[in-house]
């Protein structure tokens, strides 16, 4: 059985995903009102917010696929360029 | 203008082994992964690499009357011959903040008696260097010792360090003198506002209008420069943070090559793209800052095992080639695909409140954006002219392939658990620390760890295609955007190149270029536009003083406007 895409889980689905994510890493967001827009940050737009990440980032970045032989996974790509070549007086 | 380096002697960009560099890169990701790439918490910094005798205007040649309109370069002239003194300098900009800067909002905070000792102190003391007695303006997330330290979040609303940041410990022992710390997005975010959202700063080229964006996040860095409240000052850029409030206020931003310079005491953003540098008035104040802030820090691994610190400020020099001025360097500018296509959408980098703002604003905004647009078109194509005129080749350069994908906004969101994971305390404690700035940090709990590998392994497949595709046959590139140097650390220099008229306001702004690298690029970058600004006076020109709280008119505009939290998620750095 295939996995329902990210795209079609509902709101609620979601929704409470992110709320058991945050608790199981300690983060409370019920501090926040739930819905208020003067408020600098509400659970509404904090929930608003994760959901498009969820339904676009996760599933493109794993939608993509190098070639785990030739690509490595860097940190620092131009930093690490700490080789100068013969000659180099740098 | 002096010829002090031989034409054979290639910039460091060019010394750089790619097969070596791009063999090694491996072995360094394993132990990057093993811990080693994070530094530890404090500690006495290196002094920086040493400069050699930097070629300094003729006093003569100078043609600011006031002490606050001269470059960094003009003033180390002044006071290396005493015809300024360390006071007198303080005391102008001081008087300049006091003037203006209730409307611009440029600074956190001003050390006012603090710049003063420090100026007494040096002013009893020999000339030591091109930043002794030269005030400057510290983004507000550089830890200063003594000195309060917010990155204006409630996060460290009473954070008093106990020691400097690297970058600037080196600024100061260079002889600089801090007058204050500048406003910012809230963690380095967005534009600059209060911690709960509300703008503060003003773009130095349009007081009166709070619609027009300062640029971010180092918005007060780029107002305190701009207005002429500072001689010079320093930035961090995750996503354009220095080129963008440069490139909106007419400054010369230089973004190094990521471990160029320290990050050691800076509140990080996101570890593996957070970049250190300087807002100054031409790229020879950039590269005068640059030597100083630059070079191997033991508290900071990411700068350990680099190519040494070159000689930058003379790469600013500007050379003669005949009657004219020419290129330290042969340099080949590429152009990418769509360089001079002025049927994009958009407001200019980076973004104001969008998510927000009314129909009306929209409107307007959208405007201006397509005006703006047209303006940079016709002064790019103008900027690169005038580097052919200079003697660079142009040539056009092709995107490499998947570059929609690898640059686009969700690999850009690989960076957001780099934020969650030194904050996860302060998340745990209470998120409404966060205040606007909140929702990056809650989504960087929602990457899982091969999602955040495979970013990882992205951006080495992107390096490798940049180096490769687009630095084939260029050294060079003109850039509109700075993605995606800034997520594979290469350099970036954003310059002034002319300026647009915003119509029906009146109110003339800048326009920039922005020029990309190759790793450790930055002596090319500098060398070619010092020569262009040897040939244009875009750098030179200044905004009018910003008028008084109360004295000048209505200078709000708009009721105060704010940014809420998905504005920030969208529009943020």
């Amino acid at each position: 059985m295939n996995p329902t895409p990210v795209q079609e889980l509902t709101d609620e689905e979601l929704d409470a995903y992110i709320r058991t994510r945050l608790r199981q890493a300690g983060v409370d967001i019920g501090v926040l009102p739930a819905d208020d827009p003067d408020a600098p940050a509400d659970q509404r737009g904090i929930l608003e917010g994760a959901r498009r990440f969820l339904r676009s980032t996760p599933p493109a970045i794993l939608g993509f696929e190098p070639d785990v032989q030739l690509v490595a996974p860097a940190l620092y790509p131009a930093a690490l360029g700490a080789t100068l070549g013969d000659g180099g007086d740098g | 203008m002096a010829d002090r380096f031989p034409r054979d002697r290639p910039p460091q960009d060019r010394l750089v082994d790619r097969r070596r560099f791009l063999e090694r890169m491996g072995l360094l990701t394993a132990a990057a992964a093993a811990g080693t790439a994070f530094a530890p918490t404090r500690g006495l910094a290196l002094p920086a690499s040493g400069i050699g005798a930097p070629t300094l205007p003729d006093p003569g040649s100078i043609q600011a009357t006031e002490p606050w309109e001269m470059s960094v370069a003009e003033l180390a002239a002044l006071l290396r011959d005493g015809a300024m003194s360390p006071a007198e300098l303080v005391e102008a900009y001081l008087a300049r903040i006091d003037a203006m800067d209730a409307t611009l909002k440029a600074f956190n905070t001003v050390d006012a008696e603090g710049a003063r000792a420090a100026a007494r102190r040096l002013g009893g003391s020999a000339w030591s260097g091109p930043l002794h007695g030269i005030p400057l303006a510290i983004k507000d997330n550089y830890y200063t010792r003594g000195v309060l330290t917010t990155a204006n979040s409630h996060i460290y609303a009473d954070f008093v360090p106990e020691y400097d940041a690297t970058a600037w410990a080196r600024l100061r022992e260079g002889g600089a003198i801090l007058l204050g710390k500048t406003q910012m997005g809230p963690l380095a975010t967005s534009s600059a506002t209060t911690p709960d959202g509300v703008r503060t700063t003003r773009n130095a080229w349009a007081p009166r209008d709070p619609t027009v964006d300062p640029g971010g996040s180092s918005s007060g860095s780029a107002t305190s420069v701009a207005s002429r409240m500072a001689a010079s000052s320093t930035g961090t850029q995750t996503g354009g943070s220095i080129t963008n409030p440069s490139s909106q206020q007419g400054l010369t931003g230089l973004k190094p090559t990521m471990g160029r310079v320290s990050l050691h005491g800076i509140v990080p953003l996101t570890y593996t793209r957070d970049h250190p540098g300087p807002l100054a008035r031409d790229a020879k104040d950039a590269a005068i800052l640059l030597q100083h802030m630059a070079g191997p820090d033991p508290l900071d691994p990411r700068t350990q095992g680099l190519p040494a610190v070159p000689d930058f400020v003379n790469a600013a020099e500007p050379v003669r080639r005949g009657s004219g001025v020419g290129l330290r360097w042969p340099t080949t500018v590429g152009l990418l695909p769509g360089h001079q296509d002025a049927s994009e959408e958009g407001g200019g980098p980076g973004g104001f409140g969008r998510r927000s703002e009314t129909p009306e604003a929209r409107e307007r905004r959208l405007r201006q954006a397509g005006e703006r647009r047209a303006a940079e078109v016709a002064a790019r194509r103008t900027m690169v002219a005038t580097f052919q005129e200079l003697g660079a080749q142009v040539v056009e350069v092709d995107l490499p392939p998947d570059w929609e994908i690898l640059t686009g906004s969700d690999f850009n969101n690989v960076r957001l658990p780099e934020r969650t994971e030194p904050f996860l305390d302060v998340l745990r404690r209470d998120v409404r620390l966060f205040g606007v700035s909140l929702s990056p940090w809650i989504n960087g709990l929602l990457l899982s760890g091969p999602e955040y590998l495979r970013g990882q392994r992205a951006k080495m497949l992107l390096l490798q295609r940049v180096l490769d595709g687009l630095f084939a046959r260029c050294d060079v590139v003109v850039q509109t955007s700075p993605i995606p140097f800034d997520i594979i650390g290469l350099p970036l220099l954003a310059f002034p190149i002319g300026f647009e008229e915003s119509k029906g306001k009146g109110t003339p702004l800048p326009v920039a270029g922005m020029v990309g690298g190759l790793p450790f690029g930055e002596e090319r970058l500098l060398a070619l536009v010092a020569a262009y600004q040897a040939v244009t006076d875009w750098h030179r020109r200044r905004p009018a003083d910003a008028p008084a709280r109360g004295g000048g008119g209505d200078l709000g505009g708009e009721p105060p406007h704010r940014l809420d939290v998905l504005d920030v998620l969208e529009t943020g750095q």
